[in-house]
């Protein structure tokens, strides 16, 4: 890419003071920055605010308060610019019980504009290093959890997203399925895309993502790489530590601080 | 607590009552909330008040002269209550597949300490309930009335519509238990409800058959009932005059029924609750699994480039494999076609021989475009995928709204055309009105949206009363625009500005709703 915007230094993702309430708060002044060709995790216990964040950042939820910049575009002020970058993965896959994985390709690509010339090449190489090719001609209704959840992985990358986000991409798959979702992601993430993740999958995180953020109350307890977050208990004993300790104890920790205050 | 500590689970009254307030919800499903009983009350009671109103204006008009029990009125309501029955029958087929089908507590239910033949009971029995309530809703108030006008005895109409009901419910679930031991659980539904609309439709046809048939054929079937009730052939005693029989104050047929309809309501319950867990299991799990034999297409299309031409194709696509939209469509042809006959044959004006057409063309268009704009717009099983794309929301309407009523113009545009080539002035003025008709059916629609994941809501019924009666009342609106368009008359005024002024109303109301959405 040669447009400036795409330059490296700008982030991926910078969220400012980002909020949202629907009965009560669930995103508190939230900033974040994820960088170019980072795979990052957003972990927390249910209700933390993790998925109304990012769906704020697909485009499918209006913010209160706050900016949201895609790339340097700015999210709300121009939110077809910042969609064209960005795939939503929600984890209830976006699908069409009636339309077969190659017509639901067809329709992905035609609302992302890509030509025919290069979204069916693409959609057949998806499909295959899926392994849904055998599949690719029938009803998604007749598919199991973890090829409805692969089918709409494949959506989402046919217009090849400069920004993947997925909410609980692993959630329901079998073993096998959950390694092809896993070994997939960890490759864009390589060929250059940036990825953006939720579980509470504590493993997934640890052995997937560049950098963790652990997010609760709406807002960002912690983020950094795992030795860091290991590093932020401060115990002699923390290099023994999982991620599971170092997530309770964070989230413990700061529900006492919240009770405290 | 008293029923979870007792083991046996709930009482039958109080399931029953479950099973009812599941079907209200159902049936008045736009209510977020519930509303308060005195105001339900009221409600219930004007409409009581109104139907009995009309039905008492009928009702005079039929006790002019005392109603005879004589073989020919015998056999002319038993020819009435015979259709009656199959519309019943119809509806009966429809609500056992929708409710093996949909209902989420079966599961519940059946892992639940109460014996299955219970439950099946009450299920069967709660179903019959709007069965025979659909029709008894007009036809009871008429017994009333002709109870009050006439004779008492025509308050047996009460037990004897709860008998065809019960008896269509019986046959209906016979029915059922039949397909799926032919077709397979995967087709039953579909089948079951096909086979719902034929016979609906069928009944419905017959219905209007009087006036559909050439007179020689009218003439022949009066001749026909003329030869069966010969008093000395008439066989009173015969299974098929005994509803009409019962209706006309004879207590021995009454009871005859009732005692036939609840044996064979008890034999097929006994008969389908054998199996009736396995066809639950069977049933969900038909559209859980893969039917690679069916499903399967032999190739790809080539793709198309660009968000109109992949919308559209995408949209073409649901509708066409959608059995049970389709069938709607036909049926609503079917249903329209005596009309447009009556019309035909009873207004003709030099050089048009068919413009009586035209305003059932006009009727059509509003269905057809209200229907499929509908289940478009509101239909989408992916709403969160089309809202992160990077496409303005007008561009994804313009391109749905394009979508549905590109086939409503394709239906329309020979029987258009032969207007035309008839009179330029009817068939101008036909497209106008169809024009006029598809477009305010479009508005309710897209005013009126509710998105729902598209297995989960019908073809015609919207998500709110308001927008169903709002566009039945344009359709009419546009229909007789059309009349007095085409025999040219200045009262087009007022179908005209009626239909402004409901469009407006619906306009300034679903804004101020809270999920009325930004549009075009």
């Amino acid at each position: 890419m040669t447009d400036p915007l795409f330059a490296s230094h700008v982030p991926a993702l910078a969220l400012r003071g980002l909020t949202k309430s629907f009965d009560k708060i669930a995103v508190d002044h939230l900033d974040l920055t994820v960088r170019q060709g980072e795979l990052y995790a957003l972990l927390g216990p249910n209700g933390a605010g993790k998925t109304t964040s990012l769906r704020m950042v697909a485009g499918l939820t209006k913010p209160d308060g706050g900016s949201i910049e895609v790339f340097g575009i700015n999210a709300l002020s121009d939110p077809i610019g910042a969609k064209r970058v960005v795939a939503w993965v929600p984890d209830e896959p976006l699908l069409y019980d009636k339309l077969t994985p190659m017509e639901y390709l067809e329709f992905v690509a035609g609302l992302w504009n890509v030509p025919a010339a290069m979204s069916q090449p693409r959609a057949a190489d998806l499909l295959k290093l899926l392994g849904l090719w055998e599949q690719r001609n029938s009803r998604c209704e007749g598919f199991s959890r973890g090829m409805k959840q692969k089918a709409a992985l494949a959506g989402a990358l046919i217009h090849e997203p400069r920004l993947l986000i997925l909410d609980e991409p692993l959630t329901g798959l079998d073993a096998a399925a959950a390694r092809q979702v896993k070994d997939l992601l960890q490759e864009r993430a390589k060929a250059g895309a940036t990825i953006i993740l939720t579980t509470h999958i504590l493993e997934v995180a640890e052995r997937l993502a560049d950098r963790i953020g652990i997010i609760q109350g709406g807002k960002l307890r912690a983020e950094g790489t795992m030795s860091e977050l290991r590093g932020l208990i401060g115990s002699e004993i923390a290099q023994g530590f999982s991620l599971e300790d170092v997530f309770l104890e964070l989230v413990a920790g700061s529900a006492a601080l919240g009770a405290a205050a | 607590m008293s029923a979870a500590s007792s083991g046996k689970g709930l009482s039958f009254a109080a399931l029953f009552r479950h099973e009812l307030r599941l079907w209200w919800r159902g049936f008045s499903r736009s209510k977020a909330k519930p509303v308060d009983g005195l105001k339900a009350f009221l409600i219930g009671l004007t409409v009581l008040v109104v139907i009995h109103g009309l039905a008492w204006a009928f009702a005079s008009g039929l006790a002019a002269k005392p109603v005879l029990a004589n073989p020919a009125n015998i056999i002319w309501l038993s020819g009435a209550l015979l259709l009656l029955w199959f519309w019943m029958l119809s509806q009966a087929l429809n609500s056992v597949t929708q409710a093996l089908y949909s209902r989420g507590d079966v599961d519940l239910l059946l892992t639940s300490p109460m014996s299955m033949r219970k439950i099946l009971t009450i299920r069967a029995l709660a179903l019959s309930v709007p069965v025979i309530f659909s029709w008894g809703f007009v036809l009871l108030p008429l017994a009333n009335m002709m109870a009050l006008l006439d004779n008492p005895h025509w308050l047996l109409a009460y037990p004897v519509m709860i008998s065809l009901g019960l008896a269509a419910t019986s046959l209906g679930l016979l029915m059922t238990m039949g397909l799926f031991r032919l077709i397979g659980p995967a087709r039953t539904r579909t089948a079951g409800q096909i086979l719902a609309v034929l016979i609906g439709a069928t009944a419905f046809i017959a219905m209007q058959s009087q006036a559909l048939l050439p007179e020689s054929w009218t003439e022949s079937a009066s001749a026909y009932v003329h030869s069966l009730s010969d008093p000395a052939t008439f066989d009173q005693n015969a299974l098929r005059w005994l509803p009409a029989r019962g209706i006309f104050g004879d207590l021995f047929a009454v009871s005859k029924l009732i005692i036939s309809a609840g044996s064979l309501f008890i034999v097929s319950v006994w008969l389908f609750g054998g199996s009736y867990a396995a066809h639950v299991a069977a049933m969900a799990g038909a559209t859980e699994r893969a039917r690679p034999r069916e499903i399967v297409l032999r190739q790809t299309a080539p793709f198309v480039t660009g968000v109109r031409a992949s919308l559209m194709r995408k949209e073409w696509r649901l509708l066409q494999r959608d059995p049970w939209l389709i069938g709607q469509v036909l049926l609503q042809l079917i249903y329209i076609l005596p009309m447009g006959i009556l019309f035909w044959k009873g207004s003709s004006m030099p050089g048009a021989p068919s413009a009586g057409l035209a305003p059932m063309l006009v009727m059509l268009s509003g269905q057809l475009a209200g229907g499929l704009v509908w289940i478009t717009i509101s239909g989408e099983d992916a709403p969160d995928l089309v809202a992160a794309a990077p496409v303005a929301r007008a561009e994804i309407i313009r391109a749905k709204v394009l979508a549905a009523t590109l086939p409503v113009a394709v239906i329309l545009v020979l029987p258009i055309m032969a207007l035309l080539l008839q009179s330029a002035w009817v068939g101008l003025w036909t497209l106008a009105g169809c024009m006029g008709a598809a477009l305010s059916a479009t508005f309710v629609s897209l005013w009126m949206q509710k998105p729902l994941p598209r297995r989960t809501f019908g073809y015609r019924q919207k998500g709110s009363v308001v927008a169903n009666l709002a566009e039945t009342a344009l359709n009419f609106c546009w229909f007789f625009a059309a009349v007095e368009l085409i025999w040219l008359s200045y009262r087009v005024i007022l179908p005209l500005s009626m239909a402004a002024i409901l469009l407006f109303t619906l306009y300034r109301w679903s804004r101020g709703r809270a999920e009325a959405q930004a549009f075009l």
